[in-house]
């Protein structure tokens, strides 16, 4: 494990990451309001955002991958949000705990292996702690008691589908070929990170 | 009003207040947080207008999805998510319950375009490191970032032509655009930490711009989840 402290670079590359995964999620912003408001005459629209929740998982595990020291996914989702709020998020301060509880998520997946192994079967258990804890969340914060069980449940598993596709899967692959490409100074070998 | 407040004082007061909203279920007080939120934007003299207008429109549609999720949706247990008086509405307990859901999002996102819409980043990323603890490096890297934004934007939207000229089909939520920004933030974060070391950038800065706690602060960060907790545990 690096117990180094985290270096200025570090946090630079953590909020420049941030800013990029916002510009992504930004367009799947656009396309999950659509979705809500063609699902919204059916009593579906909760939904219409799940199916990217995956994309804003991502920033944490492409950080942590990357940098490879802990608190790095925590640090990178508060610093997702505070980047957020200075942008002008419409749920303000509150993302605040949105963004520590999905760090929690990703964090909790690597230092289950001492940040020492940074494979497909981490990243989709990172996938699936956060889609399990940020579920929690959301379900405190939208009374999900007061939703028929069977919404619950789609929210749930689209939630998770999303996580794993783009949590699990494209940051994973986005991270090894950065790591092929060279542009990765960390201490491990691509090799490595390979399963 | 909610201009002056200290912005870490603030943003306690707001996420308290957010989780004192999170464990009250009634849609009068959603509306008192709601009519509150809207009370601190309309007297501040941060708030834009049209800004203010551009997020209101994502806002409706979520908070009337969530009114039809809860009207056509709502479990049995939702029951217990309104009070006695709601049930002997005419309406029926089901409307009563999608318009709790569809409130009750609408006042967190009061509350939190009012807290983002009146704070000055720069206040907030100085305060936070001089109340908070926040470290330098980090408080400093994310103004960075967020000053950079239009340059970051701009960069995508290259990487993306960069890719059509050459024929390469790029879809919305490409990951072609997205490696090749990856690719540049790495090489964006190193020069500009060498950038800013060189300049002589330390934990030791000393900041210009000074914040301070003063009374009116501590009672804003707990008075306000106090009045929402008084409103939905006492008075309704």
């Amino acid at each position: 494990m690096n117990r180094k402290p985290l270096s200025l670079r570090d946090y630079l590359l953590m909020s420049l990451i941030a800013v990029v995964f916002g510009i992504v999620f930004l367009t799947a912003v656009y396309a999950g309001t659509a979705l809500t408001a063609a699902l919204t005459p059916l009593g579906l629209g909760v939904l219409g955002y799940e199916p990217f929740y995956g994309i804003w998982y991502s920033a944490a595990l492409v950080t942590t991958y990357m940098i490879r020291k802990p608190v790095v996914g925590i640090v990178t989702e508060v610093a997702t949000a505070l980047v957020q709020i200075l942008l002008g998020n419409m749920f303000g301060a509150i993302v605040l705990i949105s963004a520590f509880i999905q760090g929690v998520g990703v964090e909790l997946a690597f230092a289950a292996t001492k940040y020492e192994q940074y494979t497909y079967k981490v990243s989709m258990l990172a996938a699936v702690i956060t889609t399990v804890l940020s579920f929690i969340w959301t379900g405190f914060r939208s009374n999900y008691l007061a939703m028929d069980w069977r919404i619950v449940l789609a929210i749930f598993v689209i939630r998770l589908l999303s996580a794993l596709f783009f949590t699990g899967f494209v940051a994973k692959w986005l991270c090894d070929k950065l790591d092929e490409a060279g542009v990765l100074n960390h201490n491990l070998k691509a090799s490595d990170a390979v399963e | 009003m909610i201009d002056t407040i200290n912005p870490t004082a603030k943003t306690v007061g707001i996420l308290l207040g957010s989780i004192a909203l999170g464990l009250t279920f009634d849609w009068r007080v959603n509306l008192a947080v709601s009519l509150l939120g809207l009370l601190f934007l309309i007297t501040s003299s941060r708030t834009e207008p049209a800004r203010l207008l551009k997020v209101a429109l994502p806002l409706a549609v979520i908070s009337l999805s969530y009114f039809f999720t809860g009207w056509l949706f709502s479990s049995e247990g939702a029951q217990f998510a309104t009070s006695a008086g709601d049930l002997t509405l005419p309406t029926g307990r089901d409307l009563v319950n999608g318009l709790n859901l569809s409130s009750r999002i609408f006042a967190f996102a009061m509350l939190g375009i009012s807290y983002g819409m009146t704070t000055d980043s720069g206040e907030l990323i100085a305060s936070l490191i001089q109340q908070a603890r926040m470290p330098m490096k980090m408080g400093y890297a994310i103004l960075t970032a967020v000053n950079l934004t239009a340059l970051i934007k701009t960069e995508h939207e290259q990487s993306r032509l960069a890719l059509q000229v050459r024929n390469i089909p790029v879809k919305p939520l490409d990951s072609k655009p997205l490696f090749t920004m990856m690719i540049r933030m790495v090489r964006w974060s190193e020069r500009l930490s060498l950038a800013m070391e060189s300049k002589g950038f330390s934990e030791n800065r000393v900041m210009q711009l000074q914040m301070q706690v003063r009374t009116k602060d501590v009672l804003f960060a707990g008075g306000l989840p106090a009045f929402i907790m008084v409103l939905g545990f006492v008075l309704i």
